[in-house]
């Protein structure tokens, strides 16, 4: 049996669980479509501009929280109604508190705010607020201001007044804007103004209860003498006004501020940052006392300030409150003194100039003691309390001589004390002085102490001295103090020293000498120095006539620090100037005064003296060699005259006598330049002054200017000096000057023709421009009435000598062709030494005046008539002049005419037997049918005529000879011009 | 639901959709896959459940036409100014700006050719259901152009993804998809679907002709 089928029921297809799914996914995205959707709210806004819908935001701190979806004016077109879905996360932001503004650019007090919202488009921005729900706003103008729920440190600051600070101004440390001023009211009582600020949050810690804050509005300034002040806050602050703050120092750290916090609001920083304490000084008038300004210093230092000026009940005193600052605490001690400082003009001195400008001030000398805080000034600074640290000393003097109440001392310049006061007594004064401390080392018992005061002038020829203490002793007077040897003891306090009218006489020992002096002519009493090597070691103190031996007395006061010159065999003579035949002497007492000279004795000690007349004729003690100068000219330097070794005094002039014709001088060098002598030393006279011209130039040459004046020897070695030592040597010649000492030649001789155009020690020997010589004397020779000129020649020039040697005298020569050697027209002729070769040294020429010696080629030319052609008319080769006719004649069938020349030696290689010789010169001119042709040489020989001539470039090589006649042609063929022009 | 009777059952002969070869089907079991003689490729007289199958295909992608076209399917960051765009709203705009063809495109594309196929498979699926007797020419034509231009509506998810991944120009442009692209997409993919599973032979099994 077949079975039946059977009827499969239809199942639920798998595929509808697609339509499920997509039905579930479709609801579940619109459910959360939905329930994403957010808050809508509606704003309502004057002015709709820069909100557009779907695209303006809503944002808060920089997060968009909703977006604006719809822009309308309101029904009665006066506002324009926003609406805007605020997203479903922030829907808390729709309360009723909450607070919403257009951000857009705005200009505001603190500055531009919002500028951002030029790129990013404007939003609104909200601040939420507490409440309930809300939803429909109306939006704010401006942002709101901070509130107090704004994040950050919100303090209230009192002051008395406002001033310039605006809400938004902002509040500063250290110039950066930390915060801003948010609000201000008027205090309860009215008598002060409420600030209410806020500090970032950020910046909360800077602010503690210690803080002090100030206003900074506005510029402050402030000048003293060490400047003035321009203070700032920010320019926003100089324009809006602002508040700064800052924190005292202070050694425990403060607690932090906390919000509501009341503080004081300080006018300026420096009221602020005070810290200090009260005292009060009671002063006798209140002049120079500004309350809030006059300074209280120490040691220049500003410690404190007066706060306030009163005058006390009875009138008759000034009381001022002082704020001392914490660190000057000690200052207010029992033992401490205050007193107005004014600025003070008197012979004592200038001070307190400061106080012109900036104002007095109030000084305080701290003392010890309890601390105290009433004091009474004094009217006066005090002296040095007795306990001050230093050296406290009697000075003894027979009048007070211009010295005051704080003359200053000094001791080597500097200031190291001052006069405190002043006791008279029977006998002089007591002058009492204090050292400081720093110096106090330098008294010792041994120390001078002197009046300083004004200025001592002294001078000699080699400066003048004006000695001077600073300004204030000039003015004031002044206490200089010393000490002469090294201290063995020092000073106490209470030590009594004299006073000593000036430095001299605090120095002065007991050495005091009597000299007596003939004339004292120029010597004064208590001006006149003595001096030792031209030290001023002694000074006459008095002076008194003799009635019994007619002469003076001068008593010499030798100073301390001077050698021992008080002993037998010293030598005392009075420095004068003097002006006399043998010279000029002692020129520096012109302008200095005369003095005393001494030298210095080797013997006992004597104490009465008498003075020479004169100088003696050396110093008895200066050791040195003696030598012996021979000069043979009359001026010779004198007596007591230097002599120098390259500018050193080296020696001194002894003596000088005079045997038959030569003056001999005997001189010393002294020990330490005798090894300058050697056997080759040359002495000579310097000094005055030397003086040389020519057209090269003027030279100038001295010596020291006391050589001028006084004239002077030197003395120096060649400069290839052999330096050998001289042993017994004593003699040396004295030469008129350097240069004839430095001589280093020979003489020789020469013959002339006359001695014209020549002159003694003048005219120069000139080899190829260089001068080798001199002639030095021209004498007649008796025996053959020749003039001989004895000349020098220097020795280099020794090997140009030889008996091919020729001398020409040159001058200036006047030709066609040019002035030749104009300048000896002035400077004179010079003779020019012409070398040739030769073998043997001879000394003795002949001057030639004449031209060259004609060595050279003689040539014979033979030509139909003379032409223009003479005596010395040239010859030319290639235009160079290279010989010179030198005469003519007939020949001897008296059809031709011979001329005679010569070619210098120079050329006379260049003549062949094949050279050709044509007349040049002229002008020739030749007319063709090409044109005329002017040919013309040079400028002489268009004048004067000449030869040339040309030489086949294959020349024979015969040689020419002597009376070879050559043939002068009129005109050059071309062959020839080849020869010449086509090289 | 009860598949019509295909033509080929009688003559017991089925045609392969794949290589186009008729097989002779006399004495297999029914209930078996049979397999193409010549492909080897699955060989039936009419699709299973084809319409059953097509409807849920439809009754999905309708689900989630209405999101595809409420959900913005782009947002633009134009220099901040931030917007976002539906299918329609992006039409709208771009026929705004004047660029007529392209909205035309964007229109077809995303909105007529979805709604189109939606349309077509349900009058079909009606057709069959109903056994109407007319237009099988014009119903078999519908199908085909239904087909063809089925893929072409990707075009629209194409243009956002592209845009999207060239339109990265920081805050000056920039291109997001919005969640409609999903939407979009599944649309697409189930009308497609649906396409697939609709077997066009059971047009013409009404169809009365020897």
């Amino acid at each position: 049996m077949i079975p039946e089928a059977k009827i499969k029921r239809t199942k639920f297809s798998v595929i509808w669980l697609i339509p499920l799914i997509a039905l579930i996914t479709g609801l579940w995205m619109m459910y959360d479509n939905y329930s994403e959707k957010g808050t809508e709210i509606t704003l309502e806004f004057k002015n709709g501009e820069g909100i557009t819908e779907n695209k303006t935001v809503i944002k808060y701190a920089g997060i968009k929280i909703g977006t604006v979806e719809d822009v309308k004016l309101s029904s009665n077109f006066d506002s324009v109604i926003v609406k805007a879905v605020i997203e479903k996360e922030y829907s808390h932001f729709a309360k009723e508190d909450s607070l919403f503004w257009l951000v857009k650019p705005r200009l505001e007090v603190g500055g531009i705010s919002g500028i951002e919202t030029i790129f990013s488009g404007q939003y609104i921005a909200v601040r939420p607020g507490e409440g309930q729900k809300k939803f429909r706003f109306k939006a704010l103008e401006n942002p709101p201001p901070s509130s107090q729920t704004a994040p950050g440190l919100h303090l209230v600051l009192e002051a008395d007044d406002l001033g310039n600070l605006v809400p938004g101004s902002p509040v500063l440390y250290k110039k950066i804007s930390v915060g801003k001023i948010e609000s201000h009211s008027l205090s309860d009582n009215g008598e002060k103004v409420l600030v209410n600020i806020l500090i970032n949050p950020k910046y909360t810690h800077l602010v503690n209860k210690e803080t002090r804050f100030w206003n900074v509005s506005g510029i402050s300034v402030k000048g003293d003498l060490s400047g003035i002040k321009i203070d700032t806050g920010t320019l926003s602050s100089v324009i809006d006004g602002g508040v700064a703050f800052d924190t005292p120092q202070n050694e425990k750290k403060p607690e932090p501020a906390d919000n509501n916090d009341k503080y004081k609001l300080y006018n300026n920083k420096e009221k602020a940052m005070e810290q200090g304490f009260l005292i009060k000084v009671e002063f006798d008038t209140g002049e120079g006392l500004v309350p809030g300004s006059t300074p209280v210093k120490y040691k220049g230092i500003n410690i404190g300030k007066v706060i306030d000026v009163r005058a006390d009940k009875t009138c008759k005193t000034i009381t001022a409150d002082i704020l001392l600052k914490e660190k000057a605490k000690n200052a207010a001690t029992e033992n401490s003194k205050f007193w107005m400082v004014k600025p003070r003009l008197d012979l004592t001195g200038i001070s307190g100039l400061r106080t012109i400008i900036s104002g007095q001030y109030i000084e305080v000398q701290p003392g010890s003691g309890k601390p105290k805080t009433e004091f009474k000034a004094l009217s006066a600074p005090p002296f040095s309390a007795p306990d001050a640290p230093g050296l406290h000393i009697i000075l003894k003097a027979d009048s007070a001589d211009s010295l005051s109440e704080g003359s200053p001392v000094f001791t080597r310049g500097l200031e190291a004390g001052r006069v405190e006061g002043f006791e008279i007594t029977d006998k002089g004064v007591n002058i009492s002085v204090h050292i400081f401390a720093k110096y106090a080392k330098k008294v010792g018992t041994d120390s001078r102490f002197w009046n300083n005061s004004g200025f001592s002038v002294s001078g000699d020829l080699s400066g003048i001295n004006l000695d001077a203490g600073n300004l204030q002793s000039i003015v004031s007077g002044a206490i200089s103090f010393d000490t002469d040897s090294k201290i063995d003891k020092k000073a106490d306090s209470g030590s009594v020293f004299r006073l000593y009218p000036d430095k001299e006489k605090a120095f002065a020992t007991e050495k005091k000498i009597k000299v007596s002096f003939d004339n004292a002519s120029g010597l004064k009493k208590g001006i006149t120095p003595l001096k030792y090597k031209g030290i001023e070691v002694g000074k006459i103190t008095e002076i008194r006539y003799n009635k019994n031996n007619d002469n003076f007395i001068a008593e010499i006061n030798i100073y301390h620090s001077a050698p021992d010159l008080a002993k037998d065999g010293s030598v005392f003579f009075a420095v004068r100037p003097e002006i006399n035949l043998s010279g000029v002497k002692g020129l520096e007492t012109i302008i200095g005064g005369s003095y005393i000279n001494v030298y210095k004795g080797n013997g006992k000690r004597k104490s009465s003296f008498k003075a020479k007349d004169s100088p003696p004729p050396v110093h008895p003690d200066l050791t040195g060699k003696k030598i012996n100068l021979i000069a043979d000219t009359v001026n010779s330097p004198n007596k007591g005259s230097f002599i120098f070794y390259k500018g050193f005094e080296a020696g001194i002039i002894q003596d000088a006598k005079i045997k038959k014709d030569q003056t001999i001088i005997k001189a010393l060098i002294y020990d330490n330049f005798s090894a300058f002598l050697y056997t080759d030393t040359k002495f000579f006279k310097s000094g005055g002054i030397d003086f040389s011209a020519d057209l090269s130039g003027v030279s100038i040459k001295t010596e020291n200017l006391e050589s001028i004046i006084k004239g002077g020897i030197s003395f120096d070695e060649p400069e290839k000096s052999s330096k050998k030592a001289i042993e017994n040597k004593t003699d040396f010649t004295l030469y008129k000057n350097r240069e004839k000492a430095m001589e280093d030649g020979f003489l020789i001789n020469l013959k002339l023709k006359s001695g014209y155009g020549i002159k003694e020690n003048s005219t120069s020997i000139i080899y190829k421009g260089i001068k080798i010589g001199e002639i030095r004397d021209i004498k007649i020779d008796e025996d053959n009435y020749s003039v001989v000129a004895k000349t020098f020649i220097k020795n280099p020039a020794k090997s140009l000598l030889n008996e091919n040697t020729s001398f020409i005298l040159r001058g200036p020569e006047f030709g066609l062709d040019g002035i030749k050697r104009p300048e000896t027209a002035i400077t004179g002729k010079y003779i020019e030494l012409i070398f040739s070769e030769g073998i043997n040294f001879k000394d003795t020429f002949t001057l030639d005046t004449g031209k060259p010696s004609q060595n050279g080629l003689d040539i014979t030319l033979e030509a139909d008539a003379l032409g223009s052609l003479s005596k010395g008319k040239p010859i030319y080769y290639r235009q160079v002049k290279v010989g010179e006719i030198n005469g003519h004649e007939l020949n001897n069938t008296l059809d031709k005419v011979l001329i005679y020349g010569t070619i210098y030696s120079k050329y006379s290689k260049i003549i062949s037997k094949d050279a050709k010789f044509w007349y040049t010169g002229g002008i020739s001119a030749k007319i063709s049918l090409t044109g005329i042709s002017v040919e013309s040489n040079t400028l002489e020989s268009i004048l004067k005529g000449g030869i040339e001539f040309a030489v086949p470039k294959d020349k024979t090589d015969e040689t020419v000879e002597k009376n070879h006649v050559f043939n002068l042609y009129k005109e050059p063929e071309k062959k020839w011009l080849e020869w010449i022009y086509d090289e | 639901m009860k598949t019509s009777n295909p033509e080929g059952a009688e003559n017991k002969l089925a045609v392969c959709t794949v290589c186009g070869k008729i097989n002779k089907i006399i004495n297999l079991p029914a209930d078996k896959n049979l397999k193409c003689a010549r492909c080897s490729n699955k060989i039936f007289f009419r699709k299973k459940e084809s319409i059953t199958k097509t409807l849920a295909f439809l009754a999905a992608a309708l689900i989630f036409y209405i999101p595809a076209n409420i959900q913005p399917i782009m947002f633009t960051n134009n220099f901040g100014d931030q917007s976002s765009q539906t299918i329609i709203t992006g039409v709208i705009s771009l026929l705004n700006a004047d660029l007529w063809l392209l909205a035309a495109i964007v229109f077809t594309a995303s909105v007529a050719v979805p709604l189109a196929k939606i349309l077509v498979l349900i009058i079909l699926l009606v057709s069959v259901h109903f056994k109407w007797d007319y237009f099988y020419v014009q119903r078999t034509k519908m199908f085909l152009i239904v087909d063809i231009i089925g893929k072409w509506s990707m075009l629209d998810v194409f243009l956002i993804s592209l845009m999207t991944g060239a339109v990265k120009l920081g805050t000056i442009a920039e291109v997001t998809p919005g969640p409609a692209l999903r939407s979009f997409t599944a649309v697409v993919i189930l009308t497609m679907a649906a396409a697939a599973t609709f077997d066009t032979r059971l047009i013409w099994d009404n169809k009365n002709d020897t």
